[in-house]
C-alpha cells in the first residue's frame, strides 16, 4: 500500500494540572494509510480521545502538551507546525467529528453559516458558489430538504441529522483523513446505525482513510479494517479487525470481547465480567497496567511494563501472548470453564398466574405551554408483570419508556389509567399510604453519579430507606444493616463514611442498588441502570442485579436502550414505540421472531461483533417523530417499510398472536407466516 | 484538563479523587488577596468592637489648636475642622457603619432566602404571584427605594435596616428559588421521593444541604452592597444622627473641606472601599470554592 | 415578532402599574405626608391641616386616591411638589435630560470599558491582563460612588484642574461623573463577561471551530463572543436601573442638575409628591429599557427568537 497517510509514533501526553504533570498517553504508535479506517477502542480513560485529540492538536487548548513523539501527516510534522500552518491542515487535510451533535454546533448560527465559514476559509470560493456546495453536501449525506436545512439554527435539527450535518461539514473540503470521536455514541441504535452505513459508503466515495474512537466493540466491527485497543493510557493490542475479534492476544481484549451479552448465549450463565475497576490517570498500576485485574497476571506483569510485540501481524503488549496462543486450548478453556461453572441457578418457572403490577391502559401527558397540544409520553398502555421475572423495556430515546417507569411507580401522577400492585390500586392510596407502599418497590437510576446526594456519605444514602421505613431500629442495627448490604452488593464496609465523589461510576452503581435493596423490596424498577456504565463494569453490575433477584425473590422491570442487554437479563420484553406498547413476547421468541417491523428493525440495528464488515442495509430509516405530534393511525408508518393504506386510517391494537406474544401491527398475522 | 475530565466523567468510570482544596491552601497571586482581606476585615471588625484599644484618641475631642493639619505621625489620618482625629473619628465610625450592613445583612438574606426557598419548593401559583411582587420591586433601583423608604419613615436605626433590608430581600429571593428549583429536579430528590422519604425531610435534609452555599456567597457580597447602601444613605443625609458620626456622614461633612484638607472626605471613604473590597474578594474566593467545576482543576 | 412585542409589552404594563400601587401604598401607609412637610413650612395649626387634608383628598380611601392618582398620571399629572406647587411632571422634565445624558454617558463608558477587558481577560486567563481585569473589576464593585467621584475631583479638578467639580452645562461637566458612574456599570461588566465567555470557551462548539482549521481570532471574536453578549445584554439592563439610583448620589457629589438631584432634595424637604414622582418616572424608565433589552436578546439569539415566532 506503500506510505502511510498518518504516522504517530511515540506518542506521549501530559496535562498541567494543580497538582503536576498527569501523563494521560504515553508512547503511542500507529499508522494509517490512505483509504484505510482505523478504530481506537477503549473504556473511559483509556487515552483513546486523547489520541485523537493530540493528533489535531486540540490539547494545545486544554493545557495538555505533546511531551514525546511524533505526529506525521505525508511528510509534514504537525507537532512542529505553528498555529497557522496548523489551521490550514485543520479542516482541510484533517477533519473530525464529535460526540455530540447537538453541542458541537455554534448555537447563534445556522447549519449553513457554519459549512460555509469552512468551505470558504479553505477552498477559497466565494459565499455563494460555498452555499451551493454546502446544499450538495447536505444533500450527500442524506438529509432531506437541505435548502431549508442550510438556514436553520442547530436547535431546531435532531441529533441525528446534526450528526449527518457535523459529517457534511467535515467532509466539505476533501479531508484526506476524517477523525470521528465516538460519532454514535450520543445517538439512538437505529440512528447509529444509519450514521454506520452513511460513514461506511462516504469513506468509499471520498476516498478517504477514517480514524474512528469508540468504547463500542459492535460500531468498530461494523467499520474498521484494524483495530487499535487501548487501555489506561497506552496501546495494549493493534491488529486486523477479524484477527483481534477471532483470536485476542492481550487477555484484556479478550476480557471486553466477553463481556458483551451475546445473542445466543444462555440466560442462566453469570456474564464473564473483568475483575476491578479502570485506573485512574494519577493513579496508574506499576509494571502491566492491567495486572490488577488480569486473570494470568504474574510476578513479571508486576515489576515489568510489556512492550508491543508482532505475532503474525497482531502486536499485543502482554508477556504472556505466545503462552497463551501456544496454549490457545487452555487460555480458551479456563475462559470458557470460567463462564460456565459460573452459572446462576435457573429461575423456578414464572407464575404466571400472579402478576404483581398490573397496568390498565395507563397515559401520562405533559401540556405544552403556550399550546393546546400534548406530548403524550406514555398512551394507554396495558401489562402485566408477573412475581419474580423481569420485565425488558426497549425501544429509542422519545418512546417514553422512562417515563411509563416513573408513571407506574406514581413518582409522576397518571393522566388516565389504573395501576395495580399486588391486586391493590395504587391511585386509592392517600400520599402518606403510598409513601409507606414505596418500601415494597425501590428503584435504580440510570446516572451514578447524580442520583446520590453529594453531601450524605454512603452510610447515611444506604440507611436512608431503613430509617424512612423501618423506623425503630436503633443505629446500632442500622449501622451493622447498612455493612451487610455492602458486603452484599461488593463494597468495603470501612467505605461507610465516605462521599459519593470518591467513587467510580460503577461503584456508586453498587452503592444505589444496595439502597434499593435496603428495604427488601419485593419489587425493583431499574431505569437504564448500567447504560452510563462502561463495557466491563456493565458486565459486574449485571451480574450483581441477577445473584439479588436469586437470592431475594425479587421483580425487575428493567428499561434499557441496548438490546442485547435487556435480552440478556430480561424473561419477557416489551417494546415502545411513542408512547405505546408495539409487541411484548419472551425474549427469546422477542428475537427469533419479531412480528412488529419496528422490533426487527431495532434487532437489526445493534451493531454486532459477530458480524464483522457486514453491515446491515435494511434498518430503519427514518427517525421517532416528535410525540407532539405523532402520526395518525399506526405510529409508526412513517418508518415502516410495509406501510399501507389501512396504516394510515386505522390505530393498530395489542392482540396475542401467538401464546404470550402480543404485537401492533394490521399486519403482524401475515407476518408470523412469512 | 477541564476537558479530559469531563470526558471521563461522560463515560463514568473513573475514580477521579476530588479533594476539597483548602480554601487558603496554594500561595497563588489570589489567595494573597485573600488573606490581605481577611486581615481588613479582622482589623476593621476590632476596630468597631473595641475602638478604644486601638486609637490615641477619643473622636469627640476638638482640640481647637489642631484644626486642619494634614496627616502625620500625630495624627495618621489628619484632623478635622473642628480638630478632631480623623483617624479616631473613622475608628469608631466604624461601629455604626458595619452595624447597619451586618444586621441588614442579616435579616435581608434570611428572610429572603426563606421566601424564596418555599415558593421555589412549592411553586405553582404562589409561585408566579410572588415572582410578579420581586419583578415589582425591581423595577424600582435599590438605592432609590431604600432613600424612599428612609425618607418616608424618618431615620433611626431600626428604619435604615428595614429600609435596606426591603431593598435587598427581592436579590435573595430571586436567587434563592432558582436555586431550588434547579436542586428539587435533580435526580437524587426523584431518588429520595422514590424510597418514600416524607417531603419535609427531603427539604430538610437534601435540598437545605445542598442549596446554601449561593446564598453565603450572595450574603458575603451582600455585606458590601448593604455597606455601600447604608453609607450612600448616610451621605445624602439620611442616616442615624449620633455623637460619632458613621462613615458616610463623615464623609459627607469632609467634602465641605475638599480644598481645605482631601484627607477628611478621604480616610473614611477608603474605609469604606475597603471593607468592601475585601468582603468582594472572600465572596468571589467562596464561590470559586462551592464551584464544583473550578474544585475539579 | 409581533406577538412577542404585545406579550411583553403587556407584562410591562402589569408590573408598571404593580410598582406604582407600590410607590402609592409606602407613602399612603406610613405616618407622614404631604401636610406634615407642608406644616414644617407653615405655621402648624391643625385645625388649617385638617382642612388642607380634606381639600387635598387626603382623607378619602386608599382605592379613591389611587385611582384619582392614576387617572392623573394618565393625564401627565403626576401631582404637585408639596412646597411649591409646581408640577410635579414639569420638574422632572425639566431635570430629565441631565440624568438621560449623564446615564447614557456612563453606560457607553462602561460597555465599552467593560466589554473589552471582559474578553480580554478571558481569552488571556491567568497572564497579568486578566489580573488587571479583576482587579478593575472588583474596584469597580466595591469603590462608593461618593468617594471615587470625590476622589477624581481632587485629582483632576483640584489638583490638575482639568475637569470642573461641579456643573451640568456643556460637555466638560460630563466627563467626572460619567466616569465615576461608569466605572462601577465596568466593574460588573468585566465580571459577567468574564465569566461568560471562560464558559462558551469551555464548550465543545469551539472545539469543533478549532477543528475546523478557524484562526483563534475567528473563534474568539466571531463566536464565542456572539454567544457571551448574552449574559452581558442582561446585565446591561440592571445596570441602567442602577445608574438611575446611582444619580441621586453623584449629582449630589458632583452638584448637577437632574433627577437624582431633584429627588435629593426633596427627601431633604419630605416633598413626598416629588419622591413619588420620579420614583414611579424611573420605573417607566427601566422597565422601558429592559423591554428593549428583551427584544435585543432575540436579535441576538436565534434560539429565542425562533421560539417566540411560533
Amino acid at each position: 500500500m506503500g506510505k502511510p497517510l498518518l504516522n504517530v509514533s511515540e506518542l506521549t501526553v501530559d496535562f498541567k494540572t494543580k497538582r503536576g504533570l498527569l501523563t494521560a498517553i504515553s508512547n503511542i504508535s500507529l499508522t494509517i494509510k490512505p483509504s484505510e479506517t482505523v478504530c481506537i477502542v477503549g473504556e473511559s480513560g483509556s487515552g483513546k480521545s486523547v489520541t485523537s485529540k493530540a493528533i489535531m492538536r486540540l490539547i494545545d487548548d486544554e493545557n495538555g502538551v505533546i511531551s514525546k513523539g511524533s505526529i506525521q501527516l505525508e511528510d509534514q510534522d504537525l507537532n512542529l507546525l505553528t498555529k497557522r500552518d496548523l489551521n490550514r491542515i485543520r479542516g482541510k487535510k484533517i477533519a473530525m467529528i464529535f460526540q455530540e451533535p447537538s453541542s458541537a454546533f455554534d448555537p447563534v448560527f445556522t447549519i449553513g453559516d457554519q459549512i460555509v465559514e469552512t468551505i470558504v476559509k479553505h477552498l477559497k470560493l466565494s459565499k455563494k458558489e460555498a452555499w451551493q456546495r454546502g446544499i450538495e453536501l447536505l444533500k450527500k449525506v442524506g438529509l432531506s430538504e437541505p435548502v431549508i436545512r442550510m438556514k436553520q439554527y442547530p436547535n431546531e435539527l435532531s441529533g441525528g441529522m446534526l450528526q449527518r450535518a457535523m459529517i457534511a461539514m467535515a467532509l466539505s473540503c476533501n479531508p484526506d483523513l476524517l477523525i470521528a470521536d465516538e460519532p454514535t455514541t450520543a445517538l439512538d441504535v437505529t440512528i447509529q446505525s444509519q450514521i454506520i452505513e452513511l460513514l461506511n459508503s462516504l469513506k468509499k466515495e471520498f476516498h478517504m482513510a477514517v480514524l474512528l474512537i469508540t468504547h463500542d466493540l459492535g460500531v468498530a466491527a461494523q467499520l474498521a479494517d484494524r483495530i487499535v485497543v487501548m487501555y489506561a493510557g497506552t496501546i495494549v493490542e493493534e491488529g486486523k479487525v477479524e484477527k483481534i475479534f477471532s483470536q485476542p492476544h492481550h487477555p484484556y481484549t479478550s476480557g471486553l470481547l466477553q463481556s458483551i451479552p451475546k445473542l445466543d448465549a444462555k440466560k442462566e450463565t453469570k456474564l464473564f465480567s473483568i475483575e476491578g475497576t479502570i485506573p485512574s490517570l494519577s493513579n496508574i498500576p506499576s509494571g502491566c497496567r492491567f495486572h490488577p485485574r488480569c486473570p494470568f497476571a504474574t510476578e513479571k506483569c508486576r515489576l515489568e511494563s510489556p512492550p508491543l510485540k508482532n505475532i503474525d501481524g497482531q502486536q499485543s503488549a502482554c508477556w504472556h501472548t505466545s503462552e497463551l496462543i501456544n496454549h490457545e486450548n487452555k487460555f480458551h478453556d479456563e475462559l470458557q470453564l470460567g463462564r460456565t461453572q459460573e452459572t446462576i441457578p435457573i429461575q423456578q418457572e414464572v407464575t404466571e398466574q400472579e402478576p404483581l403490577f398490573e397496568v390498565r391502559e395507563l397515559s401520562k401527558y405533559y401540556p405544552i405551554k403556550h399550546s393546546h397540544k400534548t406530548i403524550k409520553a406514555v398512551d394507554h398502555v396495558s401489562l402485566k408483570i408477573y412475581k419474580g421475572e423481569t420485565f425488558g423495556l426497549v425501544g429509542e430515546s422519545g418512546s417514553g419508556k422512562s417515563t411509563f417507569g416513573r408513571t407506574l411507580l406514581q413518582l409522576e401522577k397518571p393522566t388516565d389509567g389504573e395501576v395495580l400492585f399486588d391486586g391493590q390500586s395504587l391511585a386509592a392510596f392517600n400520599h402518606r399510604e403510598l409513601r409507606q407502599k414505596r418500601r415494597e418497590m425501590q428503584v435504580i437510576f440510570q446516572d451514578p453519579y447524580g442520583s446520590l446526594d453529594p453531601k450524605w456519605t454512603i452510610g447515611s444514602i444506604i440507611a436512608e430507606p431503613l430509617k424512612t421505613h423501618l423506623k425503630k431500629q436503633s443505629r446500632k442495627e442500622i449501622l451493622a444493616a447498612v455493612k451487610e448490604l455492602m458486603v452484599k452488593v461488593g463494597l468495603e464496609p470501612e467505605w461507610i463514611d465516605r462521599h459519593p465523589h470518591e467513587f467510580s461510576g460503577g461503584q456508586r452503581q453498587r452503592i444505589g442498588i444496595a439502597r434499593a435493596m435496603a428495604a427488601n423490596p419485593s419489587f425493583v424498577l431499574a431505569d437504564e441502570a448500567v447504560s452510563a456504565l462502561d463495557v466491563s463494569v456493565q458486565a459486574q453490575i449485571i451480574n450483581l442485579l441477577k445473584e439479588l433477584q436469586q437470592s431475594s425473590g425479587l421483580t425487575y422491570l428493567f428499561i434499557g436502550h441496548n438490546l442485547n442487554v435487556v435480552r440478556h437479563i430480561s424473561d419477557r420484553i416489551g417494546v415502545m414505540y411513542l408512547g405505546k406498547i408495539v409487541e411484548i413476547a419472551s425474549s427469546e421468541e422477542l428475537f427469533e421472531n419479531p412480528l412488529h417491523p419496528y422490533t426487527s428493525g431495532l434487532i437489526k440495528s445493534i451493531p454486532s461483533i459477530e458480524t464483522i464488515g457486514t453491515h446491515q442495509i435494511d434498518t430503519l430509516k427514518g427517525e421517532i417523530p416528535s410525540p407532539s405530534d405523532p402520526p395518525s393511525g399506526c405510529a409508526f408508518r412513517t418508518r415502516c417499510p410495509f406501510a399501507t393504506e389501512l396504516c394510515h386510517k386505522e390505530v393498530p391494537t395489542l392482540k396475542e398472536y401467538q401464546t404470550a406474544h402480543f404485537a401492533a401491527c394490521h399486519y403482524a398475522e401475515k407476518r408470523k407466516v412469512d | 484538563m477541564r476537558q479530559v475530565i469531563s470526558e471521563y466523567k461522560n463515560h463514568k468510570d473513573v475514580t477521579i479523587l476530588k479533594k476539597k482544596p483548602m480554601i487558603l491552601h496554594s500561595p497563588k497571586f489570589s489567595n494573597i488577596f485573600l488573606w490581605l482581606s481577611i486581615l481588613v476585615i479582622i482589623f476593621l471588625g476590632s476596630c468597631s468592637i473595641i475602638p478604644g484599644w486601638i486609637t490615641p484618641y477619643t473622636p469627640t475631642t476638638m482640640q481647637a489648636d489642631q484644626i486642619l493639619q494634614a496627616p502625620s505621625f500625630k495624627h495618621l489620618f489628619g484632623t478635622d475642622y473642628f480638630g478632631r482625629d480623623v483617624f479616631s473619628l473613622v475608628v469608631y465610625g466604624s461601629r455604626a457603619s458595619l452595624l447597619v450592613g451586618i444586621c441588614a445583612v442579616l435579616v435581608s438574606s434570611l428572610v429572603g432566602s426563606a421566601l424564596g426557598m418555599i415558593v421555589g419548593y412549592i411553586g405553582g401559583f404562589m409561585d408566579v404571584i410572588f415572582m410578579r411582587i420581586v419583578e415589582i420591586i425591581q423595577t424600582i433601583p435599590s438605592i432609590l427605594l431604600a432613600l424612599a423608604l428612609a425618607a418616608a419613615m424618618g431615620p433611626s436605626f431600626v428604619n435604615l435596616v428595614i429600609a435596606i433590608t426591603i431593598s435587598a430581600i427581592p436579590g435573595y429571593a430571586r436567587v434563592m428559588r432558582g436555586q431550588i428549583l434547579s436542586i428539587k429536579n435533580r435526580p437524587f430528590i426523584l431518588a429520595s421521593r422514590s424510597i418514600g422519604t416524607p417531603s419535609y425531610i427531603i427539604f430538610l435534609k437534601h435540598i437545605l444541604p445542598n442549596s446554601y452555599s449561593p446564598l453565603i456567597v450572595m450574603a458575603t457580597n451582600g455585606l458590601g452592597t448593604a455597606i455601600l447602601t447604608s453609607a450612600g444613605l448616610s451621605f445624602l443625609g439620611l442616616g442615624v444622627i449620633r455623637d460619632i458620626p458613621d462613615w458616610g456622614l463623615l464623609l459627607s461633612q469632609g467634602r465641605n473641606y475638599l480644598t481645605a484638607g482631601w484627607w477628611i472626605a478621604t480616610f473614611p471613604g477608603l474605609a469604606i472601599a475597603l471593607f468592601v473590597l475585601a468582603v468582594n474578594i472572600i465572596g468571589d474566593s467562596l464561590r470559586d470554592y462551592f464551584d464544583p467545576k473550578k474544585r475539579i482543576e | 415578532m409581533l406577538k412577542l412585542l404585545i406579550n411583553r409589552c403587556c407584562t410591562a404594563l402589569f408590573v408598571l402599574f404593580g410598582s406604582l400601587l407600590a410607590v402609592f401604598s409606602i407613602n399612603y401607609f406610613l405616618p407622614t405626608d404631604v401636610v406634615d412637610s407642608l406644616s414644617a413650612s407653615n405655621a402648624s395649626n391643625p385645625e388649617i391641616a385638617e382642612n388642607l387634608r380634606k381639600e387635598l383628598g387626603l382623607n378619602q380611601p386608599f382605592y379613591t386616591q389611587f385611582s384619582h392618582y392614576i387617572i392623573g398620571i394618565l393625564h401627565g399629572d403626576f401631582g404637585a411638589s408639596a412646597i411649591d406647587g409646581e408640577p410635579v411632571i414639569d420638574k422632572i422634565i425639566t431635570q430629565f435630560p441631565a440624568t438621560l445624558s449623564l446615564t447614557l454617558t456612563s453606560i457607553l463608558i462602561a460597555m465599552i470599558v467593560g466589554l473589552t477587558l471582559g474578553v480580554l481577560a478571558a481569552v488571556h486567563q491567568n497572564t497579568v491582563i486578566d489580573y488587571v481585569a479583576r482587579v478593575i473589576g472588583l474596584f469597580g464593585i466595591s469603590m462608593p460612588t461618593f468617594w471615587s467621584g470625590i476622589l477624581l475631583i481632587l485629582i483632576f479638578s483640584i489638583s490638575l484642574g482639568w475637569f470642573p467639580a461641579m456643573g451640568s452645562e456643556g460637555f466638560s461637566t460630563l466627563v467626572l461623573p460619567s466616569i465615576t458612574l461608569g466605572l462601577v456599570g465596568a466593574g460588573f461588566i468585566v465580571r459577567v463577561v468574564r465569566n461568560s465567555m471562560l464558559e462558551i470557551i469551555s464548550e465543545n462548539f469551539i472545539q469543533t471551530l478549532r477543528a475546523k482549521g478557524l484562526s483563534e481570532r475567528m473563534v474568539i471574536y466571531r463566536h464565542a463572543l456572539r454567544n457571551a453578549l448574552i449574559p452581558a445584554i442582561t446585565i446591561i439592563g440592571v445596570i441602567i436601573g442602577d445608574f438611575l439610583g446611582g444619580t441621586v448620589v453623584i449629582e449630589t457629589v458632583f452638584a448637577r442638575k437632574g433627577i437624582g438631584r431633584l429627588v435629593a432634595d426633596a427627601i431633604i424637604a419630605k416633598d413626598l409628591p416629588i419622591v413619588q414622582g420620579v420614583v414611579f418616572f424611573t420605573a417607566i424608565f427601566y422597565v422601558v429599557i429592559n423591554l428593549l433589552v428583551d427584544i435585543s436578546y432575540s436579535v441576538i439569539d436565534p434560539r429565542i427568537r425562533r421560539q417566540i415566532g411560533r
